[in-house]
């Protein structure tokens, strides 16, 4: 079978139960976003991924090829994760060298270019890289090692507005460049929404969606209104959440808008997936 | 398997303490010579001798074995490296620091006596020949004394550095309560409750069982043979070497 694929993955921590039976695929050379509240379940289905924790039960493989503790396919996956999980006394320029021993592929003059561009001082211990140079010591590394899967946990964490920007272009331009399957799981919905093809959706330790963005977006419409009309026009639809602000309120629906039927004073408007993520991970029926 | 690199690395990350430490070892050792070793006469007319140098690089070694783990197994998965990897690697990379070391302590001795002056202020004895000297002192076996050294010493810095490691993966698993049980709970009952049990409830035998098995595990229970002692290393590096494994196969990565 191509591409990554958990199945029926199940970890606890304890009496929490972190991940419920989780199955999802990856495929190659696409970009995913894998969004979840915090505690949801992220960052321990990335892990387990990466074979960083073991799970309970089910199997994580690649091409068909079980993941875990196989180094031929571990060298396809690289993740990127908030916590630094390089030695303290190393410097950027270090890891760099032993990145590109463990992939051979890293390509290290792209790697010393992005940190010019990024003003990364490659002199420097990386222990006393702020939090935003750390994320984007360890974004260039994952931007460079160029295996068909890389995972990226919170990877602007710490990024002001413009390195963000920089990141999503050069993300592009190494996709553009290299494609490969990047999983980006993050908090900040609307800066990666135009990115992702795919999105997935985890909470409680489950996957409630996984679709092309386009798709997902189409099931859902928002309508607007005064809050009697739009009581009234949704009395036989399935809404998954409402917002009210003043004497306007929002209903966020299921299914697709009828605009034949649309009573006056209504506006119909798509979702933005921050807002469907918002109302999905809000209500529990969904 | 990542193995070589997983070799290279580990070797590369002890190069650095390996040089301060025989920088600093040899330094020290040639200053105490050339300040008190090539004095016949001195106003004070004190012998003494440098002894067991080697004993250091096994406390290195032991020491080394317990800093080796977790910097390292955190950056081997980041870097898709397997436990096995990383386990075998730590095995050939023990191996082969243990032999580098035990060759460079037997030449250091043999190196050391030399150059020392004959009826001295100082001698040199390697702690191979303070345990097992009394061995050769019928027969000239230069080849022999270099040989059981270096096996000696090999086997006994194998052994230490796996002890250290498995200290090392088994303090990385255990929960926060556990490490401070096992660090209280051990030397209580090492060096506390074992001694009062022995001479309370035993009148000193366990003691004397104890010393006895050392004594016939080392070598010294009829004269002074090494090669118990290699084996008795050797058994200490295999299980250690396999409860070490135990504990690594299953780690995680903790944030």
């Amino acid at each position: 079978m191509n591409g990554l694929c958990v199945t029926n993955v199940t970890k606890n921590f304890g009496d929490v139960r972190a991940l419920k039976n989780v199955s999802v695929e990856f495929q190659p050379n696409k970009i995913y976003g894998l969004l979840g509240r915090n505690g949801a379940g992220k960052t321990t289905l990335l892990n387990v991924i990466t074979g960083r924790i073991f799970a309970d039960s089910g199997k994580v493989t690649l091409n068909g090829e079980e993941v875990p503790e196989n180094d031929k396919v571990l060298r396809n996956i690289f993740m990127m994760c908030e916590k630094s999980k390089y030695p303290d006394t190393m410097k950027v320029s270090d890891a760099m060298r032993w990145t590109r021993e463990f992939y051979p592929g890293f390509d290290g003059e792209k790697a010393m270019a992005l940190a010019e561009r990024f003003q990364l001082n490659v002199k420097k211990k990386i222990k006393s890289l702020s939090t935003g140079y750390s994320s984007i010591f360890k974004l260039i590394l994952a931007l460079c090692v160029n295996v068909p899967y890389v995972f990226l946990d919170e990877p602007v964490l710490g990024l002001d507005a413009n390195h963000r920007d920089l990141f999503y272009k050069t993300l592009l331009e190494s996709y553009a460049d290299n494609p490969a399957t990047y999983v980006i799981s993050t908090h900040l919905i609307e800066e990666i929404s135009g990115i992702v093809e795919d999105v997935i959706i985890i909470r409680d330790g489950e996957i409630i969606r996984k679709e092309t963005r386009e798709s997902l977006l189409s099931h859902y419409y928002c309508v607007t209104g005064s809050a009697s009309a739009v009581e009234g026009f949704i009395t036989d639809k399935k809404v998954i959440g409402m917002d009210t602000l003043g004497g306007l309120k929002s209903a966020y629906i299921e299914g697709a808008p009828d605009r034949g039927v649309i009573p006056d004073g209504l506006e119909i408007t798509q979702m933005d997936l921050q807002r469907l993520f918002i109302q999905l991970t809000n209500s529990k029926g969904a | 398997m990542n193995l070589n690199l997983s070799v290279k690395y580990q070797l590369h990350d002890s190069k650095k303490p390996l040089v301060v430490f025989y920088s600093v070892l040899f330094l020290s050792t040639l200053i105490i010579i050339l300040l008190t070793g090539f004095s016949k006469n001195s106003v004070v007319s004190v012998k003494g001798s440098l002894q067991g140098l080697e004993m250091a690089s096994a406390v290195f070694l032991f020491v080394a074995g317990l800093t080796s783990f977790r910097e390292i197994f955190r950056l081997f998965v980041q870097n898709g490296v397997s436990r096995k990897a990383l386990f075998l690697g730590r095995l050939i990379t023990v191996a082969c620091i243990s032999m580098g070391m035990s060759l460079i302590d037997n030449m250091a001795a043999r190196f050391f006596r030399a150059i020392l002056p004959a009826g001295g202020r100082l001698e040199y004895m390697s702690l191979f020949e303070m345990l097992y000297g009394s061995r050769y002192a019928s027969r000239s076996s230069g080849f022999l004394r270099l040989f059981e050294g270096i096996l000696l010493m090999f086997t006994i810095y194998v052994g230490l550095s796996m002890i250290g490691y498995f200290i090392t993966t088994l303090y990385y698993r255990m929960q926060k309560g556990t490490k401070i049980a096992v660090s209280i709970g051990v030397p209580a009952f090492l060096f506390i409750l074992l001694p009062m049990v022995d001479s309370y409830v035993f009148g000193g035998a366990l003691g004397r069982a104890i010393e006895k098995f050392l004594l016939f595990a080392f070598g010294f229970l009829n004269g002074a043979n090494p090669y118990y002692a290699m084996v008795t290393m050797l058994l200490i590096f295999a299980v250690f070497s396999g409860l070490s494994w135990l504990l690594v196969r299953k780690a995680v990565v903790k944030d």
